[in-house]
């Protein structure tokens, strides 16, 4: 009985984002960003240098309008801010996944609104065969163990993933989605699962028979959109530091 | 201020092996403690090393096995007479190709590559992939206990759940599990190459993600080894901000393991609670620093920069986190049915803890006391240690585990926030230069981790890793496992397990 009460102590302790704002989410430090030095200088020059030859994942090159950050190789080390604080600097706000790989590359252009747009919609339509919820089967293929510590955090009470109507199934055959921690996957502490790289595999219904539990995987699973990634986050897939002969 | 790790660790080479085996036995018989041992690649052999621990610091003892004229580095295994060298000899024979004579089983457990095929060599040059070798499947594991209607129930290595791959081979007639076997090679990571040829400030970064749950713990190992090297004294300012952060790692991983026991249990209210109160320790964390697991703020010479909030606003939300645990964490001890669950389960005798050299929570809760941040303090450990003591218990089930863990709790938060409260007042820069650009030679560190000791043997050349030993708190205790299965049924296996509280990172190296 005292645990009765003892859950009712605190209240509500469920953040309400997506529908509004979580000031965590929005003032969490998950990338870098890279923009325009106000002035070129050659200590700018000489950091920017620094900061690409410094970087230990080889996550920054030279690109024509400047340096390109690859968030996909990131691993929020904080050296490069450190060379150049004028050029590189942690981006407030958590909302740096990404529905292709390519787009994890930052330039100095930012993404315009149409562009979001069309990632937004993009992604609505392929979710929406999910109907109303989608089950995960995580499966660990070499992480440093942070990764897992994350994922469970998604079912604490603070975030509850459950209310999204996005469960973790034990079995493969339960579920709709291959969520893989990807080894290389270091270093990123976002506040939401870091989107792995998502194998979507639609489970086939046999004639006559409803429902999801006992359909199963048949003997020739409906592909959706066959191992095309459906989210990446920053860090799919990050190197480990190069050796500075190298770089 | 003294430079306590570098007065404490120590580097002695003996030619011959059979010398240095005789040395460990001896010295291992008159108290000390086996902490680990590793393989580094050098020409026409492999330098073997043993570190040994003593009340005032750790020795690394070498010696060289010569390969002889088939190219096999062969030596009389050390455990027949050391048995908690049992699987670090299994590790150096899966890395390194040495070979220990003698040995019990010499089944891979970091690595699984097809028989004869190039072994990754540590602190030699990078030969050929040798990932290219690794076995698509496994053989079969082996079994150690026959008898009517015994069967392997293989659990893993990819689990039910969100957890960690590694293999478990429960050996059993249905309900108890007489014995088990444990193969964690199926999420070899490579760690030992990947610390190679960097420098200390790349070095760093890796040793954060050995074990991605012990980040600090480990960078702080890994920065003593170096700091060691170089001969710097870290300011006091620093070294308050590095307790802050560790001992927040700490408090997070206790509540992961109560939110564990508490979910095996089946106490929804309890694990949320418990939950949330992680999630707040992980948020105050990344409040401080940015990092919700501390990524990048312990660097060779201190830290990386100042609180991101005021230190007394810190320790205020800590204190406010701190009676909120303490409140569940009564009302959880109170509980029979947790309790049922938990007495009597898992019990690690207190002989074969000694034996075995168990540390941390599991080792401290079978009468095993040896925490470093007594026993071999660093970090300004000295004087905050002052006023608590270390935790321990006798019985050595789940129970004193979980004990030990919410006494543990207590302290970290004592020390958490003694730091915070002396962090204004402390003298010195963040972080002052560990010169090691030219820098040879090897070094020792060691931090105390919320599973237990985390040892580093760091080995430079003209300022580059040549070998480094991320001895990680879980590989030393996962052995442990074994043991503590009297009567168990399969259902007390996520007590067990969650009761150990490892990272299996931190083995899969």
């Amino acid at each position: 009985m005292p645990w009765v009460t003892r859950g009712m102590r605190n209240r509500l302790l469920t953040s309400t984002w997506p529908k509004r704002d979580d000031a965590y989410f929005d003032g969490f430090p998950a990338a870098v960003t890279v923009g325009a030095a106000p002035t070129k200088s050659p200590a700018t020059d000489d950091g920017v240098e620094a900061a690409v030859s410094g970087c230990p994942t080889q996550a920054i090159t030279e690109g024509e309008r400047g340096p390109q950050l690859d968030r996909g190789r990131c691993i929020l080390c904080g050296h490069c801010i450190v060379a150049a604080p004028d050029v590189f600097a942690w981006q407030q706000g958590s909302a740096v996944a990404r529905l292709e790989r390519e787009a994890l590359v930052v330039e100095q252009t930012p993404e315009s609104n149409a562009a979001l747009h069309v990632l937004r919609t993009t992604l609505a339509a392929r979710a929406r065969w999910l109907r109303r919820s989608v089950h995960i089967r995580h499966v660990d293929a070499r992480s440093d163990g942070s990764d897992e510590w994350e994922v469970q955090a998604l079912t604490n009470p603070v975030y509850d993933l459950h209310r999204l109507g996005i469960f973790f199934t034990a079995s493969p055959r339960h579920a709709d989605i291959l969520g893989r921690r990807h080894r290389r996957r270091h270093g990123r502490d976002q506040r939401r699962a870091d989107r792995p790289r998502i194998h979507l595999r639609a489970r086939h219904r046999r004639p006559g028979r409803r429902g999801r539990l006992g359909a199963g995987v048949a003997r020739h699973p409906v592909r959706v959109a066959a191992r095309h990634p459906v989210g990446v986050g920053p860090g799919s897939p990050a190197a480990a530091p190069v050796p500075a002969g190298e770089r | 201020m003294t430079t306590d790790r570098s007065a404490h660790a120590h580097s002695t080479t003996i030619a011959d092996v059979e010398a240095w085996r005789a040395t460990l036995t001896r010295r291992l018989a008159a108290g000390e403690r086996f902490a680990g041992m590793f393989g580094t690649a050098v020409a026409h052999g492999c330098r073997v090393t043993a570190v040994l621990a003593g009340p005032d610091g750790f020795d690394a003892v070498h010696a060289l096995v010569i390969a002889d004229v088939s190219g096999q580095l062969s030596y009389p295994a050390l455990t027949p007479d050391v048995p908690s060298a049992f699987w670090y000899e299994r590790a150096a024979h899966d890395l390194s190709g040495l070979v220990p004579l003698g040995h019990p089983r010499l089944d891979p457990l970091l690595l699984s590559v097809e028989s004869g095929s190039d072994r990754p060599r540590p602190g030699g040059p990078a030969g050929p992939n040798p990932h290219a070798a690794l076995r698509s499947t496994s053989p079969d594991g082996p079994v150690d206990v026959r008898g009517r209607g015994m069967f392997t129930l293989s659990l893993g290595p990819i689990r039910s759940g969100v957890f960690e791959s590694i293999e478990y081979l429960l050996e059993t007639p249905g309900e108890d599990i007489p014995h088990l076997n444990i193969r964690p090679h199926y999420k070899h990571r490579g760690v030992a190459k990947r610390f190679e040829g960097l420098d200390v400030h790349d070095g760093v970064l890796v040793a954060e993600r050995v074990e991605g749950i012990a980040s600090i713990a480990h960078a702080l190992a890994f920065c003593h080894a170096a700091e060691g090297l170089a001969g710097t004294e870290v300011p006091p300012r620093p070294r308050l901000l590095r307790v802050v952060h560790a001992e927040l790692e700490r408090i997070a991983n206790h509540l992961d393991v109560a939110t564990r026991l508490a979910e095996a249990a089946g106490l929804a209210v309890a694990m949320s609670r418990f939950a949330w109160h992680k999630e707040a320790v992980m948020r105050l964390t990344s409040q401080l620093c940015g990092s919700r697991f501390g990524r990048s703020v312990v660097v060779p010479g201190g830290v990386s920069g100042a609180p991101r909030i005021a230190p007394d606003a810190a320790a205020q939300q800590l204190e406010v986190i701190s009676r909120r645990i303490a409140a569940d964490a009564a009302l959880t001890m109170n509980t029979p049915s947790f309790l049922d669950r938990l007495r009597g389960t898992g019990i690690l005798e207190p002989d074969h803890a000694r034996v075995w050299g168990a540390l941390g929570p599991v080792g401290r809760a079978s009468g095993v006391s040896d925490d470093n941040r007594w026993t071999r303090p660093t970090d300004l450990y000295r004087e905050l240690c002052r006023v608590v003591a270390p935790a321990t218990a006798d019985e050595g089930d789940v129970t004193a585990r979980l004990r030990v863990r919410w006494a543990e709790i207590d302290s970290s938060v004592h020390l958490a926030v003694e730091a915070l409260n002396a962090v204004g007042r402390a003298p010195g820069p963040l972080c002052v230069p560990v010169d090691l650009a030219e820098g040879s030679g090897f070094g020792l560190g060691w931090a105390e981790a919320p599973q237990d000791e985390a040892l580093y043997a760091l080995e430079l050349h003209d300022g580059r890793i040549v070998r480094c030993f991320a001895r990680s708190a879980s590989l030393h205790n996962l052995v442990l496992f074994h043991e503590v299965f009297h009567g168990d049924v399969l259902t007390d296996f996520a007590f067990n397990e969650a009761s150990f509280g490892l990272g299996y990172a931190g083995v899969a190296m």
